[in-house]
């Protein structure tokens, strides 16, 4: 762990901890494994105690079955001897001595078997020894002169056949109850014990030692030879088997030096003493199993936590470092800046590739919005740098923070030379103080915007000092805590220049027009009065012409012939059509400059009385009429009079040669305007000169055939244009004309 | 009928000439006083000037009257009629070439009896002459204190 974090350079530290948690990761997951290694091997080691101890206590429990078996026969043999004749019967002493000795050789643990007189001396013995023996201090031979039935030495050497021996004993009694002798037998422990031994199946090493209180060993096994005899309550096993005489068992190093586990039963000798037979099994033996599987075990773990180790170490670095180094590196550039920066990891499915996705996903709209922003700043700033006004921006405290191209082409300051200087300077002097009072009055108004002085001029100063008329709106907008005020200005010099110019052509222009119309007021005096003239003054020659031709004819009949009357006769008629002439001439004229009057005038109606007025001047003629009644027009109706005398009456006059004449009146017309219209069946005329017939004095007949003035229907044109409508005709020659005219005026009826 | 004098005013000596042809033609026979500008007639009729001697009471029963006329103007002349009392409830017929629409109201807004428009045409002026004449000199009652026979 610490030699990770060294190894990870500084920046790293991070992906090292990560690293290093990800091992301590895979370390903890085995340590369950390891505590049901250590938890195994010490059930194991419990059990091969438990098999130990088991082993340890059958062997104790044969070995004492032994001693018991042992003490039971050799009491049972004392019994018998005690009853020998030759125990009893002094007389028989002498062949003591060789039964003993044959029943010595019949058992073979028996050291000896022998008789001790009341006197203490012994009297018979198997084996024999060359100089009497005294045993008369002998704790056993004591015991039993004291009337103990069945005594049993300590563990002693024989004096007789020096050896390592436990004596049992028993008296003799006479007749009368009186201890004769005492018999007794010793027996060879360490061959007996060596015996034991050989016929019991031992463990291997396995140990069993036979050892009184006072800690001398009386037999052992292996290796009696070194340790029988010997006195060792210092070593280990003994002292603690003296110390704890209750232990259910002892794991303790054996006389030998080996380690074994031991168990221990006490064995009552004599009455006063004990000894305990001790068993032992070794336990380096029998954990050797335990301690291999448990070494397997504790190897393979290390080896798989090497693995884990490793694999986190690599695994980590390849799947989870790398990536997130890759996230971080790509994160910090993002935060630098650069948006441009990607994990360059795939989006898989994993929780990396998400991350990583999400973290692509999220720099694209980044990228994105990074580029919509700009491009909205951009185009912010070419509408705000394009603006053909000037626009400023000032903060609370009336220093300019924004000025746009066009503010500096106006005012003529550079924006290096504007940008953080107070307002005042782009303001009259005269201004400043009412400025400021305005500013703050905005400032606490709800609006957030208006027009800078409304209903007075306001004024700009430019960098060489002049002043310009400006047309001003001011917007407010909060930024936190502060106010931003725009002002968005326009110099209205030009328009100012452009409207004092359009004030003064109107001026002239009026002027003008009073002249022109003092000058046509002169001029349609002037026309009225030759109007007048014409009249007045044209027509009083001819009422001469032909009053005076009349009165030649009447006061001269007898010398005028008639050639002479004739001639006359044309004289008065030219006169008479001059008249004509100069009447329509005057109609013509009239209908120009007539005052016209609006009213709803009954066409049909009209129609009417001029048919009738027809009728009356030329009763003899026949003609049909058909006259759409309720027609009805906006118009003068004097005016409107004169357009229907006229076309009816060329109805009229243009239809004299047919025989079944007839004349329509009515509204008509398939070009969606309301279009009135006069049609006859008369003459007609050829289309070709359609184009003529509105003109004045223009006609398409002979006076010789149909009379007229020709001003009739350019009357008729002149009175249809002056109420806004168009009139035309259409006809062939011998199959009638009709005249078309529409009313504009008239639509709204 | 032949004591009642009419008043003739006229410029033109053709219209006079033709006039008096046609009244006679007609068989109209009264006086006729013939003045041949405003400025005259209005010295007959209010006996000043040249005829300052004449009698006021003896004032024409018919006034034909031209519009266009030298020196005073026959709306003029009418007008002055009108405002005189010794003339007022004379009968003005207004005779005259013009056709004017203005000249008609005037005429008549300034209390002209009649208006009527001479013809070109000779026969229809004989015509007219002879409706005039009988209509105003014979037919129509003279108002009481005007006009009376002299």
């Amino acid at each position: 762990m610490s030699r990770v974090e060294q190894a990870a350079s500084a920046p790293a530290f991070r992906t090292a901890s990560l690293r290093a948690r990800l091992i301590w990761l895979g370390i903890f997951t085995l340590l369950p494994a390891f505590g049901f290694i250590v938890y195994s091997t010490l059930e194991q080691r419990q059990q091969a105690m438990e098999q130990a101890k088991k082993e340890a206590s059958r062997l104790l429990q044969f070995a004492a079955l032994e001693q018991q078996q042992l003490v039971a026969g050799t009491q049972q043999q004392l019994v018998t001897l005690a009853q020998l004749p030759i125990v009893r019967e002094q007389a028989l002493a002498g062949r003591c001595n060789n039964t003993f000795a044959k029943l010595r050789q019949q058992h073979g643990h028996y050291g000896n078997l022998g008789v001790i007189g009341r006197d203490g001396w012994l009297r018979c013995s198997a084996v024999p020894s060359p100089s009497p023996i005294y045993l008369g201090d002998r704790d056993y031979f004591r015991a039993a002169l004291s009337g103990q039935i069945f005594s049993v030495s300590d563990y002693q050497i024989g004096r007789v056949i020096n050896k390592s021996v436990i004596v049992f004993a028993r008296p003799v009694f006479d007749e009368k109850g009186g201890i004769q002798n005492v018999v007794f037998i010793s027996v060879d422990i360490p061959g007996w014990f060596k015996d034991m031994v050989a016929h019991t199946p031992l463990p291997k090493d396995a140990s069993l030692m036979l050892v009184n209180e006072h800690g001398t060993i009386f037999a052992r096994h292996p290796n009696p030879e070194i340790w029988m005899g010997k006195t060792l309550p210092d070593s280990p096993i003994i002292k603690a088997v003296l110390a704890q005489p209750g232990a259910d068992s002892l794991d303790e190093i054996g006389l030998d030096g080996v380690r074994r586990l031991h168990v221990f039963a006490p064995i009552k000798t004599s009455a006063s003493g004990h000894a305990y037979l001790v068993s032992g099994i070794p336990t380096a033996e029998l954990f050797t199993d335990v301690n291999r599987n448990f070494l397997a075990a504790l190897t393979g773990i290390s080896l798989i936590a090497v693995l884990v180790t490793a694999i986190a170490w690599f695994g980590g670095s390849r799947f989870i470092l790398s990536p997130l180094q890759a996230l971080t590196d790509a994160a910090k550039r993002l935060g630098a800046g650069d948006l441009k920066a990607r994990t360059g990891l795939p989006h898989s499915g994993n929780e990396l590739g998400g991350l990583a996705q999400a973290f692509d996903t999220m720099a694209d709209t980044l990228e994105q919005r990074d580029a919509q922003l700009r491009t909205s700043e951009m185009r912010l700033a070419n509408i705000v740098n394009n603006a053909g006004d000037a626009i400023i921006s000032v903060d609370d405290d009336q220093r300019i923070v924004a000025y746009n191209r066009t503010a500096e082409q106006i005012f003529g300051h550079a924006p290096t030379s504007v940008l953080g200087q107070p307002l005042d300077m782009l303001l009259p002097p005269a201004a400043l103080s009412a400025h400021r009072g305005h500013v703050r009055a905005f400032g606490r108004e709800a609006g957030t915007t208006r027009v800078m002085g409304a209903g007075r001029e306001v004024f700009g100063r430019r960098a060489d000092g002049t002043l310009f008329p400006a047309e001003v709106s001011i917007s407010k907008v909060a930024e936190g805590s502060r106010s931003l005020f725009t002002a968005i200005l326009r110099d209205v010099t030009e328009r100012y220049r452009a409207e004092e110019e359009i004030r003064r052509l109107n001026e002239e222009l009026e002027r003008k027009v009073v002249e022109r119309t003092a000058q046509l007021e002169t001029a349609n005096r002037e026309l009225e009065a030759f109007s007048y003239s014409v009249s007045h003054d044209l027509r009083a020659p001819l009422r001469a012409i032909d009053g005076f031709s009349q009165a030649l004819l009447e006061d001269y009949e007898a010398n005028v012939d008639d050639q002479g009357r004739h001639y006359l006769q044309r004289v008065r008629a030219a006169t008479q059509r001059m008249g004509e002439l100069i009447d329509d001439l005057l109609q013509l004229s009239r209908v120009s400059r007539a005052e016209m009057r609006h009213a709803i005038v009954d066409m049909s109606a009209l129609a009417e009385s001029a048919i009738e007025e027809l009728r009356r001047a030329d009763p003899e003629r026949q003609v049909k009429t058909d006259i759409q009644p309720g027609l009805e027009a906006r118009g003068d109706p004097n005016l409107l009079r004169i357009v229907l005398v006229n076309l009816l009456s060329n109805a009229w006059k243009f239809t004299s040669r047919q025989p079944s004449a007839r004349i329509e009146f009515g509204l008509g017309g398939n070009d969606g305007e309301r279009t009135f219209f006069v049609r006859d069946n008369g003459a007609g005329f050829d289309m070709q000169y359609a184009g003529k017939l509105f003109g004045a004095f223009q006609r398409l007949h002979s006076p010789s055939e149909f009379p007229g003035t020709g001003i009739g229907l350019a009357t008729v044109q002149r009175i249809v244009h002056r109420h806004g409508g168009h009139v035309r005709a259409e006809g062939a020659v011998g199959q009638g004309a009709a005249f078309y005219f529409t009313l504009p005026f008239g639509t709204d009826i | 009928m032949k004591n009642k004098t009419i008043l003739l005013v006229e410029d033109n000596p053709d219209d006079e000439a033709l006039t008096l042809r046609a009244l006679s033609k007609n068989n109209i026979m009264n006086e006729v006083m013939v003045a041949h500008d405003g400025a005259e007639a209005l010295d007959y009729l209010l006996c000043r000037n040249a005829h300052a001697g004449r009698d006021p009471e003896r004032q024409p029963a018919l006034i034909l009257l031209d519009l266009k006329l030298p020196k005073v103007d026959g709306l003029d002349v009418l007008r002055e009629i009108r405002a005189n009392p010794s003339t007022q409830l004379l009968r003005v017929v207004i005779l005259t070439s013009s056709k004017e629409e203005q000249d008609l109201i005037k005429g008549y807004r300034l209390g002209a009896n009649s208006y009527i428009r001479k013809p070109v045409d000779f026969g229809q002026f004989m015509e007219a002459v002879r409706q005039l004449g009988l209509y105003w000199l014979v037919l129509n009652e003279a108002p009481p204190s005007a006009g009376e026979p002299v």
